[in-house]
């Protein structure tokens, strides 16, 4: 079910009546996990099974952990918790890859290796199952019980709590990726005066703006990315569709987060934010900490840390780091050139790395012109990065940079090249606009605050694109 | 139940930018109906598919011929044809798109020009975009609704105007050899194909409906071809089409226009011809109805 589309309307308002009404008051979170679950089986139901099996097991583990007193046992629970949610992960999502690796033609895979590769990729698996490795990591980490997310002995009531916690179904198929730690603690009655109607529509609002009038505007122009279509654009063309690319996933990704943030609101419930203005990084560091930061902190905290982080001496932690990106890159999909994606991120933060540490704190802010050069150089990086993104086929890629140095005198496509920098003014503005109340405070934004959010009202009426699937479905 | 809105969350911002969003609509209305923006730039293939069905469907559903059809149908761009004319072909459409977009607006053309290249299936996304219930009808008085007068495509054409360009026919568009065979071999290996007998019997079916509907205003049907390479001409599939075609809709009983001389004329890729071969191509069609027209004792 499309956040677009009407269906989606209608079943966050019977969802909202529901949720509020007096008498359904003790079955709050049933009503959300019930409509999580129809929003989830809406376009096919039998995906509903691997969800419940997923939450029936991180529940269970989870509890089991909890309520256990010997560290080995809670160990082996854990393990147990983690190995089964990447089996799951790996089993519908890498098989091919894997299979690749033994059998070099697969259309000549038979039997059950034919039906396995044949599976469809369950729409969220690589969500709810990273979620679920937060819960059971969570639950192990804490080490006493009165500071764990479980506040029940109830098993019946921890399995309500986990249903709710990886189906909730604003964020159940593209995020962000929730951490036990932040979300279980909220779990808990909540009432129609506490909703933050301004959030609401902020978050509503700038999503839906992104979403429907700057990614699906741009996604009609950054087609042409797409092999034999690229051959017969000037190279000028070349290098802004990959620029109107990265503005595109940005808007989509973001717009579907913020929409996801502020139906979240109305049920009483804050999603971790999850782009923060990522082009005005001046490091790589930074713009992790600004890009999927769902995503990043999930592999920070559960990843890079559990292989040794920066503990472990140097080259360590330039192989953990490099290691914890490529395989941030292979969640994305199941295909070599998202791995290529990620390995360039990883070598990115290595080679910064020395230089970060060499910084001296008490050193004075750099000037505009540095600072500008600096965002632009680490945007630039990830456009070029994008490309592995955008291009899977290997060859088609290379003759894309081949082409790009070839076609200087074919003539540019005023329609495309003024069609992406139009449409990336917006974000643009976004962008300078944050930088600018981070230096001189938010008093003039929220005099003219109500003029950005009725202008985006009224673009989004007359100046919404042809309506697309959010990028991060597929994921 | 009284529900008492806090004034910190629920707050002016909401209401002043709804005010605000009305009144920018308002006054963006107003500008477009009393300035009426020369738009002649669309951003993209399905803004430009949009744009002409929209435009047949609140301002020029009173043409008295029409041209249905896909991609190839579509290069008949609305500059090489006489005012009479309106084409609804589009490129990624289809026949049944064009005859459904009729059907639903309650057009009554004289001829309806059917394109017998391609056989696809109605575009359904595009016509549930097209007459989304209730606010379809609002388009008519409220253009600034429509995809034609888009600000950021406003902004274009104006900016746009800056910057002479020369016109599509001085610019013929130099085919790129190795592209060209690239993708006629992909078509001749797609053309040496039969379509699926009942996927084509199905939207046979379909097309057959549309006809008859649109029979019922008095409208009359001439089927014609684009010319396309002509290795591909005579293909299985293309053979095929045409066959199927004359079955539904014998000769006797519609007119056929007689198939174009293929060799003469220029496709960029195999089967979409180039803007040049286009405007020759709409000269000869144009000549072709009228004579059918004049023949058939259509005329009124």
């Amino acid at each position: 079910m499309l956040f677009n589309s009407w269906e989606f309307v209608a079943l966050v308002a019977v969802t909202f009546v529901l949720y509020y009404l007096p008498a359904l008051k003790r079955w709050q979170i049933h009503v959300l996990i019930a409509s999580s679950f129809v929003f989830y089986a809406y376009h096919l139901p039998s995906l509903l099974a691997l969800l419940l099996v997923s939450i029936f097991i991180n529940a269970t583990a989870s509890f089991l952990i909890h309520n256990s007193n010997d560290q080995r046992l809670k160990r082996l629970y854990a393990v147990l918790g983690v190995v089964f949610n990447l089996a799951i992960l790996g089993f519908f999502k890498y098989n091919k890859l894997i299979a690749g690796l033994v059998v070099s033609d697969l259309s000549k895979l038979d039997g059950i290796g034919a039906v396995i590769i044949a599976l469809p990729l369950p729409i969220g698996v690589s969500f709810y199952t990273f979620e679920g490795i937060t819960l059971v990591v969570d639950v192990f980490r804490s080490r006493e019980k009165s500071r764990s997310y479980i506040r029940t002995r109830n098993y019946l009531d921890h399995l309500r709590n986990t249903c709710l916690f990886i189906s909730f179904f604003p964020h159940l198929v593209s995020g962000p990726i929730l951490k036990a730690h932040d979300f279980m603690p909220q779990i808990m009655a909540k009432l129609l005066k506490d909703v933050d109607w301004g959030r609401v529509f902020r978050f509503v609002v700038l999503g839906y703006f992104l979403k429907m009038v700057i990614a699906d505007n741009l996604k009609d122009q950054t087609f042409w990315v797409a092999y034999p279509f690229f051959q017969g654009q000037s190279s000028i063309v070349l290098v802004l569709m990959i620029f109107g690319f990265v503005i595109q996933i940005y808007s989509d990704f973001a717009g579907y987060s913020f929409i996801a943030m502020g139906i979240a609101e109305i049920f009483g419930y804050k999603l971790p934010l999850n782009f923060n203005c990522p082009f005005i990084s001046q490091s790589f560091t930074e713009l992790w900490t600004r890009w999927h930061i769902s995503l990043s902190t999930f592999l920070r905290d559960y990843l890079y840390i559990s292989m040794g982080g920066n503990r472990r001496g140097e080259i360590r932690t330039y192989f953990n780091l490099m290691m914890t990106m490529t395989l941030g890159g292979l969640w994305h999909g199941a295909t070599w050139n998202f791995g290529l994606w990620g390995l360039a991120h990883g070598i990115a933060l290595a080679i910064e790395r020395p230089f970060q540490k060499r910084r001296d704190p008490n050193a004075r802010e750099s000037s505009w012109p540095v600072k500008a050069f600096k965002m632009s150089f680490i945007t630039a990086y990830f456009c070029a990065a994008a490309m592995f993104f955008k291009i899977p086929e290997f060859s088609h890629l290379i003759l894309y940079v081949k082409t790009i140095f070839l076609n200087w005198s074919v003539q540019t496509s005023k329609t495309i090249s003024l069609s992406i920098l139009m449409f990336s003014l917006p974000v643009f503005l976004y962008h300078m606009l944050y930088l600018f109340n981070r230096k001189y405070g938010e008093s003039f934004y929220k005099k003219i605050e109500y003029v950005l959010f009725g202008g985006m009202l009224f673009l989004i009426l007359v100046n919404k694109g042809d309506a697309g699937a959010f990028i991060y479905f597929q994921f | 139940m009284r529900v008492r809105l806090s004034t910190s969350s629920f707050s002016h911002l909401i209401v002043k930018s709804a005010a605000f969003c009305l009144i920018a609509f308002a006054v963006y209305t107003m500008l477009v109906i009393i300035t009426k923006p020369n738009v002649t730039v669309m951003l993209n293939q399905w803004q430009g598919n949009m744009v002409a069905a929209q435009d047949y469907i609140y301002d020029h559903n009173d043409r008295p011929i029409v041209v249905v059809g896909s991609s190839l149908a579509a290069k008949i761009d609305m500059e090489y044809l006489e005012p009479d004319y309106w084409n609804l072909a589009f490129a990624g459409g289809s026949v049944s798109t064009g005859l459904e977009i009729i059907a639903r607006s309650g057009a009554g053309p004289k001829i309806v020009c059917i394109e017998a290249n391609i056989f696809r299936d109605t575009d359904e996304k595009m016509i549930g975009d097209l007459f989304t219930p209730v606010v379809w009808k609002w388009k008519k008085y409220l253009p600034s609704l429509r995809l034609r007068y888009q600000p950021f495509t406003v902004a274009y054409n104006l900016v746009n105007r800056l910057f002479k360009t020369k016109s599509r026919l001085e610019s013929e568009y130099q085919v790129d050899p190795e592209f060209f065979k690239k993708m006629l071999d992909s078509y001749r290996r797609d053309y040496a194909k039969a379509p699926d007998e009942r996927e084509v019997s199905r939207r046979i079916g379909v097309i057959r409906g549309q006809v008859e509907k649109i029979s019922a205003r008095n409208a009359r049907f001439i089927f014609f071809e684009t010319p396309i390479h002509p290795g591909l001409a005579d293909s299985v599939q293309s053979s095929y089409v045409r066959k199927r075609l004359m079955e539904a809709f014998p000769p006797g009983a519609y007119t056929w226009l007689p198939r174009p001389d293929d060799a003469k004329y220029r496709t960029t890729d195999g089967i979409h011809l180039t803007d040049g071969s286009a405007y020759e191509f709409a000269r000869v069609f144009q000549k072709t109805v009228g004579d059918a027209i004049g023949k058939s004792g259509l005329r009124e």
